[in-house]
């Protein structure tokens, strides 16, 4: 071990602690990616099926999308509560019911936002309301971009992309191309962010 | 005092992106690459030097037939990194009484 008086410059020690800080935030924007990673392929495969029985049964476009919006959500709890922590046995199922609870919180507040602006808007076709849903979601992933790390605001922009082009040149068969290209979106951004 | 085997630079990334996980966790050869810029043998060698001061230890194991190499920072690792960095703070701040400004 070499640990000696050596001469630092105050400009030396600036631009070390620098260095530092990079690496700190380089490696938890990895370690983030790779925590969000799973929970994009979960909803990417909900959009996928939600979106695909939702062209087949028009009719029954409500309660799909709610079933399908329950089942991600218990999965979501599901794979928070099965994750591996990084910490002692005695902290971990604390630490794992609270962010349980901080989910339920998150996903119960989005749902009541989802009712209670579709009451109120009524909007006249199901693919309006794909189209806010969708660009709400990208929205959310841009802003999480913003705060930890570019590929989640890459990852919302391809969905918002990907809902704009479908409600301007596929209106007719909107729910098949939020299926395909929207969750398709998510699930291909899901395994970009796992590679990361 | 400066611990010249975490300052230099490769190597201070290489610990400070360790510090920045829990102690259980380790960061795979790939990303340390990819977080310190460096090429395979120099990242390697940097490797062995931490090692060698008892900073990281190197776990190599298999993962779906594919050799996997994983390094830790050890419980010194994480108090001679700490201590580094107290250091450089104390020069920033003009606190330090050792090193020139």
């Amino acid at each position: 071990m070499t640990v000696s008086p050596t001469h630092i410059s105050k400009d030396a020690a600036a631009e070390a602690l620098a260095e530092i800080d990079g690496a700190t935030t380089h490696i938890r924007e990895l370690k983030g990616y790779e925590t969000g990673a799973p929970y994009l392929i979960l909803w990417g495969i909900v959009w996928v099926v939600g979106g695909s029985l939702n062209y087949l049964f028009p009719k029954s476009a409500a309660a799909i999308w709610n079933v399908a919006t329950a089942i991600g959500f218990v999965a979501t709890l599901w794979m928070i509560l099965s994750s591996k922590m990084p910490h002692t046995d005695a902290t971990t199922a604390k630490r794992r019911r609270a962010i349980a609870l901080k989910v339920i919180g998150t996903v119960a507040t989005m749902l009541a936002f989802a009712w209670i602006t579709m009451w109120l808007i009524e909007p006249q076709a199901r693919q309006y309301s794909l189209t806010f849903f969708g660009l709400l979601t990208a929205a959310v992933y841009v802003l999480m971009g913003i705060w930890m790390g570019l590929r989640y605001a890459l990852a919302g922009i391809a969905v918002a992309v990907a809902v704009i082009v479908g409600k301007l040149f596929f209106a007719d068969m909107f729910s098949l191309w939020f299926a395909i290209f929207c969750g398709g979106s998510l699930i291909l951004c899901g395994f970009w962010l796992r590679r990361a | 005092m400066t611990d010249e085997i975490i300052h230099q630079s490769v190597r201070l990334r290489i610990m400070a992106a360790l510090a920045a996980l829990s102690p259980a966790q380790g960061l795979e050869f790939v990303r340390l690459k990819a977080i310190s810029g460096a090429t395979d043998g120099n990242l390697g060698a940097h490797i062995t030097t931490l090692e060698n001061a008892g900073y990281v230890h190197v776990e190599k194991d298999f993962v779906d037939k594919k050799p996997r190499t994983r390094v830790f920072q050890t419980k010194a690792g994480r108090k001679a990194f700490q201590a580094h960095v107290e250091f450089l703070k104390s020069i920033v701040d003009g606190t330090d009484t050792e090193s020139t400004s």
